[in-house]
């Protein structure tokens, strides 16, 4: 009898749980809304600010995610390059398809693996930080002397982190790939011969338009969703304690929602008439 | 002539409520209010900010009432103000002279050399010269606090709030400080509001004294009437005596 009242309580609280796992996930949606929509009116007060205030911290945060990150990115980008280059031209023969090979290497460097890795350094690089120095200003009351000194701390710290995102992951991933391909070349002469012209001429015919479309749209969404979700995360905590719990929550959405868009937008240009 | 600032029946559900706050500072009064723990001191200061917003009642700036202000009227009102609290809030990857220029590089009209010249006359007045450069981290416990003090005043508000603000602080740097706040409260056009656990402090300084309670103003008088009052709240505080009307736990 004890047992059958287990299972049926057992039972009627799967929907109960599910139903409240979907209404925190409609509140959370909710709320991160009300965060961006709250972004958009900050705009309000762009015509009485002097932009010199908001280019130095754009010009400090591109510096941190674009420019210094690029020594990693080189090395990331030169090694997958290598083992993508490497993998394609001795497997690819066997299957007989040797003639796709600029082909697959566009698609899986400038279009794949590109703008995801270069999402993912930033993301573990810079939005970390970013979720970090957000939530110590929380704490430390920063956020609130910039609200009282009427200085919008989303117009003061999200827009100018944006900006300086997006900017940074387009100019990463277009470096990504010239290292992929250039870096990823010298890297495989080690196993496999394939003269210089042949490979870029290969690449050359098999780049389009829908590459650079791809290329530019994922920066532009990864530029978005990085900072926006980091400084949401950031802004929350309401003591020291919950920092670490933010930040955490801040890294791994982000990554998952970085993964989740990736496959949309590679879904729909896989659709699209670009050519 | 308007009040420079009036609450008028003001009440408020906040963590810690008040209920039914009426009093005006006028251009050129100071005033302090101050009260046990959780007597309604943090929701007044809110209020005055204009961040709590769900309130009855009503409060005024210059006759303009604050209530159901639209974004942009929010923001021309805290530029009207300056705030400098007990957690002092600098931005802590900027320079002292960055953190004093914020509002000014942030919205004023001045060109950048005048932001220079006037942060530098504030750093000269307030002792800090010398660390324009350095980042809060590098800064005294009371040379924070004139930064912050700077910040909030670099504007020329016509009101400033201090709340707490001497709080972990040395006297004798309290002492060195007081100067620069007799200027401040001595100006015929601005006012100064304390907000504290510690009214004596600010003698010398404000025209009137207002006590909270439990939300409720329990005392409200002039300078005279602070010291010689004998309104038994305002003995008990004054004496730091545990019987009296308050409860103190």
């Amino acid at each position: 009898m004890a047992d059958g009242q287990n299972n049926g309580t057992r039972v009627g609280a799967l929907p109960v749980t599910i139903g409240a796992a979907v209404l925190r996930f409609w509140d959370g949606v909710r709320d991160f809304g009300a965060f961006v929509y709250s972004i958009f009116q900050s705009f309000k007060s762009l015509r009485f600010i002097r932009m010199r205030a908001i280019y130095a911290i754009i010009l400090q945060q591109t510096k941190y995610t674009g420019i210094d990150a690029l020594p990693f990115i080189i090395v990331i980008a030169m090694l997958l390059g290598g083992v993508v280059i490497i993998q394609g031209m001795t497997n690819l023969p066997k299957f007989g398809i040797e003639g796709y090979f600029g082909n697959l290497l566009v698609i899986i460097i400038a279009r794949e693996l590109g703008p995801l890795v270069t999402a993912l350094i930033v993301i573990s690089r810079s939005g970390s930080a970013m979720a970090t120095e957000t939530a110590t200003q929380q704490w430390s009351k920063e956020i609130l002397a910039l609200e009282i000194s009427g200085i919008d701390p989303r117009l003061f710290i999200v827009i100018p982190r944006i900006a300086a995102t997006i900017l940074s992951i387009f100019s990463l991933i277009i470096f990504f790939d010239i290292v992929a391909f250039l870096g990823g070349y010298f890297i495989s002469l080690t196993t496999i011969y394939i003269p210089l012209d042949m490979f870029f001429q290969n690449l050359g015919t098999a780049f389009s338009l829908k590459d650079l479309a791809a290329t530019i749209l994922k920066s532009l969404v990864f530029g978005l969703l990085i900072p926006l979700a980091s400084c949401y995360y950031g802004m929350m905590p309401r003591s020291k304690f919950e920092i670490p719990i933010f930040v955490s929550r801040a890294v791994s959405r982000t990554l998952f929602f970085t993964i989740l868009l990736n496959a949309a937008i590679s879904v729909a240009f896989y659709f699209t008439w670009l050519e | 002539m308007a009040p420079l600032l009036e609450f008028i029946n003001v009440s408020c559900a906040a963590a810690e409520p008040v209920e039914g706050l009426s009093f005006s500072i006028g251009a050129g009064e100071n005033a302090v209010f101050f009260g046990v723990e959780q007597s309604g001191l943090r929701t007044l200061t809110q209020l005055m900010l204009n961040l709590e917003e769900l309130y009855s009642g009503d409060i005024r700036y210059r006759g303009k009432t604050l209530q159901g202000l639209d974004y942009l009227g929010k923001l021309r009102y805290k530029n009207e103000i300056g705030y400098v609290h007990g957690d002092y809030g600098l931005i802590s990857n900027m320079t002292v002279e960055q953190n004093i220029a914020l509002r000014l590089d942030y919205y004023s009209e001045y060109s950048p050399g005048e932001i220079t010249r006037i942060t530098e006359r504030l750093m000269g007045e307030l002792n800090i010269l010398d660390k324009r450069k350095a980042r809060p981290v590098e800064l005294t416990a009371s040379q924070i606090f004139r930064t912050a003090y700077g910040r909030a005043v670099a504007h020329d508000p016509g009101l400033l709030i201090i709340e707490h603000a001497f709080t972990g602080l040395s006297p004798l740097n309290i002492s060195s400080f007081m100067d620069v706040l007799k200027r401040r409260v001595e100006s015929p056009d601005k006012s100064v509001v304390f907000v504290t656990y510690d009214p004596q402090k600010f003698l010398d300084f404000a025209d009137n004294f207002i006590m909270l309670y439990q939300g409720r103003v329990v005392f409200s008088g002039d300078r005279r009437e602070f010291r010689e009052s004998e309104n038994p709240y305002l003995v008990q505080y004054r004496n730091v005596a545990l019987e009296g009307p308050m409860d103190i736990r």
